[in-house]
């Protein structure tokens, strides 16, 4: 095996940026652990996907904490936030924005939609009918709102944190593969330890009138110009021909697994790296090893395969399939 | 009562057919019954259900007020059967009127004390309503009834119908709920669960005294009409009623015969003079010749039956030694009587049988113990296939689902890996001396291939020294983290898991980041690697 590099084009990342960029990543991820009680590995895993430039999935009912986990986020670098709660009868106009008529002007104006801002939090996107979701389409992949024929660029950094129901429930609308595929993760978010619940009531009863945990405490420690340029440094991140191939292989296990109907695609190897390369930063390295490969794989490839319907019957789940996936996947050795 | 005028036949019957037999009596009365006892528990379940009205909050207490009171009611039905059948049209309203009058004799006992115990009381009731016993003669009378398993019948029969009340009850629930709950509950019952709750709902209280009453009106005339034929059966088989039917009825059949017996006879002669007439002009037969001239008749030429062979096992009894020549005389005469063929207890019966019959019966005996040979072999045969098929598909259900089984998943698991990621890690594959070559390689400039060899060297100490269980699938992490956990079981020293860790780190940097240590670096990390790996090495060897 050789070592040629995925990214030898890339100028190398000198130690002092690397180590700035570190430090920057583990406080951010200090503070959000400050707010969000628990939830270590979700936290973890958004926190990536920021870096990473992605979206995120999250799946899990209600009242985890998924928009104060926003908040946070939203917070340490001063970004917008906006959130939508997605229902049944909301119109793409009421997520994007529309142009309004004048009257003193005689004029259009736009109305921007809650789309704009930094972070956009889509509550229950599941609630809406496909043609609501895939308004985010566009959006999620051009980071531009298009109204009346005329393009709008987002504000960099944006990211979109989805939240859906588990699709047992009624009244809810699968999300349509294509809009799967945008995501770069899916996250679940389960409930907390008897610990960490304990400590999440003592917080929120705490000299507290509401029964809500807050963000005031979470400090703001940079602009969003800043989580741009972790992102471009993330794009630099190095990635070995042979770690690169792992990924390639994993993402291709899926496709002939027993028990998938239905195997990741190739934008599931981008995202795979991707990701990867975002934890490698999280871990303090500026190359990615096999490691960040086989963590970031279940978020990034659950929501990409389809369960077979007898493995369904069996009550194989996505991620008990890609676990196995991953633990027979032969790891390289440089 | 006359029981030649009963409606159903007697005969002895178990109980488990007597109470059955009251099925089929409830069938051909069941308009009338059902009508008595729907005229009396009607009104009863509407003052219930008034009072569920007035005060919800009591509505158990009206529901076992129903409850209580309804061995009262099933007397309209019992008078109604008890009156069919012994051929006495009875109407429904008819029953309702006589219903005051037949409340005497275990109305107390059925109303206080006894009515939770009262499972059995359908065969008790007849003995009240019907036969009017009292005080100690009806004591007397249940206690003869009960006996022979009578009255355990009653109450086990008795507790199958309350179960299947209630099962109705729960079924008439289930369907309202079912309709009326929310399409989110998938539990129908949870609309009637707060018949527990402090705030009763009116409606649902009055759903339950329903689907009580429902089941309660199809019910109670079952239990009534069985335990009266089961009392009919008990008291048939006492005074043997089946007989005394049997002798009635043969009985009226002579009286019938000597009403009509004179134009009969008359009818006779007649008949006998006409036929008389007749033979007068019919020539005589001859055989009846000789008769007419009064000559001996001789033999006829019918032909003469072999007399039958005695058994050969026949024996006379054992005797006892003669105690008097008399007995000897005695005997013997018994012996003559007894040998007559009447008294052997056997029979002649004569059949054509075909002379070829035993030919061909020893030829199908042969044939047939030919086929039972054959059938035999292939009979063995299809066992020994079945046996393997089935051995087949039971190996084919535990490999199918093999995932299914933790030890198949642990005996997987626990099995030791040659090979991670392309590196052999067997301890053959390893140079005699991991440090030198790995020095030696890294002087000649090559360096992944040092680092390479001393991290697969590293792994190969840990799989086969340690026994460190790895996979194919491990990366370095989970090769280092494996590692950690066999330090917390004692399985690995602290010692050999840093070294671990520094070969690892300098492999990972060289192999994914062509990050390259220095020399000293190395040539420390090799030998803190030979003062662990390789001093175990020599003292394993």
């Amino acid at each position: 095996m050789n070592d040629s590099t995925a990214t030898s084009a890339a100028p190398a990342i000198t130690a002092d940026r690397l180590n700035q960029a570190i430090g920057i990543v583990q406080r951010m991820r200090e503070e959000i652990r400050s707010a969000v009680i628990g939830q270590q590995a979700v936290v973890d895993q958004v926190l990536a996907c920021c870096l990473a430039g992605g979206h995120v999935l999250i799946e899990g009912v209600p009242g985890l904490g998924k928009t104060l986990l926003v908040k946070a986020l939203a917070k340490t670098f001063a970004g917008d936030f906006s959130r939508i709660q997605f229902t049944p009868d909301l119109m793409p106009a009421d997520v994007m924005g529309h142009a309004v008529y004048d009257m003193k002007s005689q004029s259009f104006s736009v109305r921007r939609g809650p789309v704009f801002a930094h972070l956009l939090l889509a509550d229950e996107i599941n609630r809406a009918p496909a043609k609501t979701q895939s308004s985010l389409l566009e959006v999620m992949q051009e980071r531009q709102v298009t109204i009346e024929g005329e393009s709008h660029q987002l504000p960099p950094p944006f990211m979109v944190l989805a939240t859906q129901n588990p699709l047992e429930n009624e009244g809810t609308y699968p999300l349509p593969e294509a809009q799967l595929d945008r995501f770069l993760i899916k996250v679940r978010i389960d409930y907390p330890t008897v610990d960490e619940e304990e400590q999440m009531l003592r917080m929120v009863t705490r000299d507290r009138v509401g029964d809500g945990l807050e963000v005031s405490q979470v400090a703001t420690l940079v602009k969003p110009e800043t989580i741009v340029a972790l992102q471009q440094l993330v794009a630099r991140i190095r990635v070995d021909d042979a770690v690169a191939a792992y990924a390639v292989r994993l993402v291709r296990a899926t496709r002939d697994w027993p028990g998938i109907a239905i195997g990741a695609g190739p934008r599931g190897c981008i995202a795979l790296v991707r990701m990867a390369r975002a934890m490698a930063l999280t871990s303090g390295r500026d190359y990615v090893t096999p490691d960040d490969i086989k963590a970031a794989a279940l978020p990034v490839l659950r929501h990409r395969i389809a369960v077979s319907p007898e493995s369904e019957l069996d009550g194989l789940s996505s991620d008990e399939l890609l676990l196995g996936l991953i633990e027979e996947v032969a790891a390289p050795r440089g | 009562m006359q029981i030649d005028k009963l409606q159903i036949e007697l005969r002895p019957r178990t109980n488990a057919q007597a109470l059955d037999l009251g099925f089929s009596l409830l069938h051909s009365h069941a308009g009338a019954a059902y009508m008595a006892f729907l005229a009396l528990w009607l009104p009863l379940v509407a003052v219930c259900a008034v009072l569920t009205l007035w005060l919800p909050e009591l509505s158990w207490a009206w529901l076992i007020l129903a409850w209580w009171f309804k061995p009262l009611l099933e007397r309209a039905p019992l008078y109604v059967l008890s009156r069919q059948v012994f051929g006495t049209a009875v109407t429904w309203q008819e029953a309702v009127r006589a219903w005051p009058g037949q409340l005497g004799g275990g109305w107390f006992r059925l109303i206080t004390w006894g009515r939770p115990i009262s499972a059995g009381r359908g065969l008790w009731q007849p003995v009240w309503q019907l036969e009017g016993a009292r005080g100690g003669v009806a004591s007397a009378r249940r206690s003869a009834l009960g006996k022979n398993g009578t009255a355990s019948s009653a109450v086990w029969f008795g507790v199958v119908c309350a179960h299947l009340e209630f099962v109705l009850q729960l079924g008439a629930l289930g369907f309202i709920g079912i309709f009326a709950a929310d399409g989110k509950i998938g539990n129908p019952f949870m609309l009637f669960a707060n018949m527990v709750s402090d705030t009763p709902d009116v409606l649902t209280e009055l759903l339950t005294l329903g689907a009580f009453a429902l089941s309660t009106a199809l019910i109670a005339p079952v239990y009534t009409a069985c335990c009266f034929t089961l009392y009919l059966n008990r008291r048939a088989s006492m005074e043997a009623w089946d007989l005394e039917i049997k002798l009635r009825q043969i009985k009226r059949p002579q009286a019938v015969r000597a009403r009509g017996a004179a134009p009969v006879s008359a009818l006779l002669v007649l008949a006998g003079a006409g036929m008389l007439l007749a033979l007068a002009g019919v020539p005589a037969p001859v055989s009846a010749a000789p008769a007419a001239s009064g000559k001996p008749v001789p033999a006829q030429a019918t032909p003469v039956r072999p007399p039958c062979e005695r058994p050969k096992d026949m024996r006379l009894p054992e005797r006892g030694p003669l105690q008097a020549p008399e007995q000897a005389r005695i005997r013997q005469q018994i012996d003559q009587v007894y040998a007559h063929s009447d008294l052997r207890g056997y029979e002649c019966v004569e059949s054509w049988e075909l002379k070829e019959r035993d030919k061909k019966k020893e030829i199908k005996k042969e044939e047939r113990k030919r086929s039972s040979f054959d059938m035999n072999l292939i009979a063995s045969i299809l066992k020994v296939l079945f046996i393997a098929l089935a051995i087949g598909a039971v190996a084919w259900v535990l490999y199918r689902y093999r995932h299914h089984f933790p030890s198949f998943e642990r005996a997987a698991k626990a099995r030791v890996a040659t090979e991670i990621g392309g590196l052999n890690i067997r301890a053959e594959s390893l140079p005699p001396d991991v440090t030198t070559e790995v020095r030696a390689l890294w002087a000649r400039g090559e360096q992944r291939a040092a680092l390479a060899l001393l991290y697969r060297a590293t792994l190969s100490r840990l799989v086969t020294e340690d026994a460190l269980a790895l996979r194919q699938g491990n990366t370095e992490g989970d090769c280092l983290r494996l590692a950690r956990q066999a330090v917390q079981r004692q399985q690995l020293s602290s010692a050999r898991l840093e070294v671990a860790i520094g070969a690892t780190s300098l492999w990972l940097g060289g192999a994914y980041a062509a990050r390259w240590p220095d020399d000293d670096t190395l040539l420390a990390c090799c030998a803190a690697w030979d003062a662990q790996f390789g001093a175990l090495r020599e003292t394993a060897a």
